[in-house]
């Protein structure tokens, strides 16, 4: 995400570009979905007060801690955009990284939840989620205003760039290239509505963010400005930390299945068909930056291979577990 | 003033419906949808209590809010404009610099600067060129500077335009009258002296004569009062970054070149160009009289080179009429031999070409070289400007990549290859604009590209201070870096390189490679898999091809599937996977004869 953008405003020597403009309407409107899907139901005055306190902290810590891990984890792979650590942090306007944005807001919303106690900690995370994906959707239109978020290829045919998914490489410009803040901005617009669905229904946020890091594994593969590590070009940022999240999440699936004295035999395709969707994936990664040309059928099997591990996770997590007898 | 925003912003929606095409239109109706149903769900569900009612409405009237400025934009340009300042003021500050013949303070006040940074400009171009001609024509550029306005101002949100009508020396009519006054002043001399004194041979003059004759001319034409010329302009500002600045149109800059300098964008380019226009007027004065080569030159800041002439693109259909080829760029080949040898063994089928113009000779061709499928790239050059880096959006540290036939367009290359990729690793010493932005000088060697097109090498570990690397910038005069390597060779010696931290040494991998025959004279070479050639070489195999190819300083670039040669902006060497892959840099040579001058 880049606030660097066409300026909206301007009066007398204030300029606010777009990008300011949308970040901050996005993260109103993330609060006020946040607060929206936690209705107060304590009779407890005490509990009340302790519930609206963890959601005060929530919009707080979420916005604090977003931005500086955005910037941290942008500094870390542009390192050389930066005059030095410290000039990274001096200046609120540029660049953030979504996993930092993401990850921080998800910290925040998990210490939220431990403040507001047991009982609310999953509607918490669980209205939180829906409020994160809500300003993760809104601020990938930001990219409409500067030069972040589209595909490699250039298209040329006057046909395809009166298409929504077809957008000039500049604003003013007269390249265009495939939008993939347009792409990314429908999935995560679906992506919202089954987080606040998940919230209404008391079903665990964690279907949430396993669903936006698979869809993310996919859109940071397709776009030109991608976050790399300092020692590996091959393999982006945000598809490094999809995959240990996917994975960590299959790990703490399974080991409470054993926990529980759940895991059957049969478990073991939900794991089996997660490690098929990560190779495919990691396997099409690599075929893609070699064969170009064939991003299409590319992208098609990594949207699918994406898909099997969501699904292989999601289910994984989702196993009836039997409860243990106490003696 | 918030309210004053919010109704702004809804008035200027109201006026640019109408602009708005079928498909935006659809795009409202769907987000006036959207919202109506999600007010409904959230009605249902606030009585149910499963939600909040207010914040609930809040969040989705934002969120069309939002969606709603997508819609709008770009036919909504701004949502609210009342900018400070007057443009007026601008305007008049540029042109009573302009008028009082203070250039340097004319282009500070057109790119926003204080003016008095850009310092004197007299100084610089005779320390640049030590040419009293140079100067006298700057003085006179200067002399003839006037202005008058023609309309009045008119100002539309963040843009507003002054009509002005300009005067200004017109440097081809003072240098039509050096030429007309070059013939009174031969006559005079050859009056006034001997024919031996005057003539050479008893045909041609001698040199001190063509010299006074030609001082003697523009020492005349220059300090008499100047010709000048009339435009009528409109003169364009924007407000940005907090005042108004000039929009520096092609036009404008013309003006400030006298009309012969096309487009100078900076004082220093405006120097620069004055300085060659100097030299190849006084070429063509006194072409009958005395050959003056002509200088061509890429100024420093530019970002890219000027446009290659398509008609000097051409095919070698056989190789053996490289003579031909080459005839017309004896000049620049000069004493050296030609690498490109018709006697070897081209690759079958695969084609040659070559560019020729005043400032360049590019040739290409795919030959097998020691059972290696190697494209090769020769190139002759008049000024070592032409020799140049280019990276993804001409900011270092861009996060950007593209491909490199798509950066070799944006540069006018005419031959180019891949860089270092300087963005796919952090280790290495990498110069970029005379400033040293990465120092890890520990694991990678660097070849540097100093002013007059050298390559200097250092080795790992030697430089590993940025403060050290800077102080090796300023004092070797360097452009920029390459940080890939290693050394192939070193003042035609082979360096061992057995144990290189990156690059795959030992293994049959594509290879790419930058090597200098000598002054002005280049070797870019690319190695690839190719059917049925499908194992490359190791790297002591590239070092080899590029010794007895005559390369004294060779280098190695990044390999695999970055190494390209680009001839024009298309692919030309084979690239491994048959699909270039998106880069952070390339290098390339450019043509130096600006378009207007051909």
């Amino acid at each position: 995400m880049n606030t660097h953008t066409v300026t909206a405003i301007y009066a007398g020597n204030t300029q606010i570009g777009y990008g300011i403009l949308i970040t901050v309407i996005a993260f109103i409107s993330s609060v006020m979905l946040t607060i929206s899907l936690c209705p107060v139901k304590e009779e407890n005055d005490v509990a009340r007060f302790r519930f609206k306190f963890s959601l005060f902290t929530y919009v707080i810590m979420s916005a604090v801690f977003g931005a500086y891990l955005g910037r941290f984890v942008h500094w870390y792979s542009h390192y050389e955009s930066y005059g030095s650590f410290y000039s990274a942090f001096s200046s609120f306007e540029g660049s953030y990284h979504e996993a930092g944005l993401v990850i921080g807001a998800f910290a925040a919303s998990f210490i939220s939840a431990g403040i507001a106690g047991r009982k609310n900690r999953s509607r918490i995370l669980s209205a939180t989620s829906a409020g994160i994906m809500l300003f993760m959707t809104l601020v990938s239109l930001t990219s409409m205003f500067n030069e972040c978020d589209r595909g490699k290829a250039v298209i040329d045919n006057p046909v395809y760039q009166c298409l929504p998914f077809s957008y000039p490489t500049m604003p003013g410009s007269e390249e265009y290239r495939t939008a993939v803040f347009f792409w990314k901005f429908c999935i995560l617009a679906l992506i919202t509505v089954i987080a606040v669905t998940n919230c209404i229904r008391k079903q665990s946020a964690l279907k949430t963010y396993i669903m936006y890091f698979c869809a993310m594994a996919l859109l940071d593969s397709a776009r030109y400005d991608a976050s790399f590590l300092r020692s590996n070009g091959f393999v982006s940022l945000m598809q490094i930390v999809a995959g240990v999240f996917l994975i960590l999440c299959v790990i703490a699936g399974t080991v409470k299945l054993i926990k529980k004295r759940s895991f059957r035999a049969g478990h073991i395709f939900y794991i089996l068909a997660f490690l098929l969707g990560l190779s495919l994936t990691g396997f099409m990664e690599y075929y893609v930056q070699r064969h170009g040309n064939l991003y299409i059928s590319c992208y098609a099997l990594m949207a699918v291979a994406c898909f099997v591990m969501a699904v292989s996770v999601i289910g994984l997590h989702r196993l009836p577990v039997k409860s243990v007898k106490r003696k | 003033m918030l309210f004053e925003i919010v109704k702004e912003t809804y008035l200027r929606m109201y006026d640019a419906l109408a602009l708005l095409p079928d498909s935006r239109i659809n795009f409202l109706y769907i987000l006036t949808i959207f919202v109506l149903f999600s007010i409904l769900t959230i009605i249902m569900l606030a009585v149910k209590k499963k939600i909040r009612f207010f914040t609930g409405i809040f969040s989705i009237l934002l969120t069309a809010v939002i969606i709603l400025i997508c819609i709008f934009y770009p036919y909504v340009d701004m949502l609210y404009a009342h900018p400070g300042g007057n443009p007026a003021d601008e305007v008049a500050s540029f042109l009573s610099a302009l008028s009082d013949g203070r250039i340097s303070d004319a282009y500070d006040v057109l790119y926003g600067l204080e003016p008095g940074i850009q310092g004197d400009i007299r100084t610089s171009l005779t320390n640049l060129y030590e040419d009293q001609n140079a100067v006298m024509y700057l003085d006179y550029l200067k002399a003839g500077y006037g202005f008058e306005y023609t309309g009045e101002m008119k100002v539309n949100d963040l843009t507003a335009s002054v009509p002005v009508r300009i005067r200004y020396s017109d440097l081809s009519a003072a240098s039509a009258g050096i030429d007309e006054m070059l013939d009174v002043k031969l006559d005079e001399i050859v009056q006034s002296h001997t024919m031996r004194e005057v003539y050479r041979d008893g045909s041609s003059y001698q040199d001190w004569v063509v010299e006074e004759a030609y001082r003697t001319a523009y020492e005349d034409v220059l300090s008499s009062d100047p010709v000048t010329a009339t435009a009528d302009i409109s003169i364009d500002l924007r407000f940005e970054n907090g005042r108004w600045n000039i929009t520096p149109t092609d036009e404008l800059l013309n003006i400030l070149g006298g009309g012969v300098c096309a487009n100078p964008s900076s004082a220093d380019i405006l120097y620069d160009k004055l300085g060659l226009y100097t030299n190849n007027t006084k070429s063509s004065i006194l072409a009958d009289l005395v050959y003056i080569p002509k200088l061509y030159s890429i100024p420093e800041t530019a970002v890219c080179g000027y446009m290659p002439d398509d008609a000097g693109f051409h095919e070698l259909t056989d190789p053996f009429m490289i003579a031909e080829a080459t005839a017309g760029s004896e000049h620049l080949i000069g004493d050296e031999s030609l690498v490109f040898d018709p006697n070897v063994t081209f690759a079958t089928g695969q084609k040659i070409y070559y560019y020729a113009d005043d400032s360049i000779f590019a040739i290409v061709w795919k030959e097998f070289c020691n059972d290696c499928y190697c494209n090769f790239a020769e190139v002759f050059i008049a000024d070592p400007s032409q020799l140049r880096r280019k990276i993804a959006g001409d900011t270092y540290g861009y996060g950007v990549q593209m491909y490199a036939s798509q950066l070799a367009s944006q540069a006018n290359a005419v031959v180019a290859m891949n860089g270092d990729f300087y963005k796919f690793r952090s280790i290495g010493l990498t110069v970029y604009d005379r400033i040293v932005w990465r120092c890890e000088g520990t694991y990678l060697d660097t070849c540097f590209f100093d002013t007059r097109g050298n390559m200097i090498f250092s080795y790992a570990g030697e430089l590993t201070s940025k403060e050290q690397a800077q102080q090796f910038v300023d004092d070797n005069d360097i452009l920029f870096s390459l940080s890939f390597g290693p050394v192939l060779i070193d003042n035609g010696v082979p360096k061992e390189n057995l144990n290189y931290r990156i690059g795959e040494t030992m293994q049959r991998y594509s290879r790419s490679a930058i090597g200098q025959i000598g002054e002005g004279h280049y070797l870019m070479m690319t190695i690839g898999h190719v059917y049925p050639y499908r194992e490359c070489c190791t790297l002591k195999g590239a070092q080899d091809i590029m010794m007895l190819k005559g390369c004294i300083n060779a280098y190695t670039l990044d390999g695999g599937q970055t190494a390209e040669v680009i001839w024009k902006d298309k692919p030309y060497s084979y690239v491994d996977w048959g699909v270039e892959r998106t880069v952070s840099d390339i290098i390339y040579f450019a043509t130096a004869v600006p378009e207007d001058d051909r």
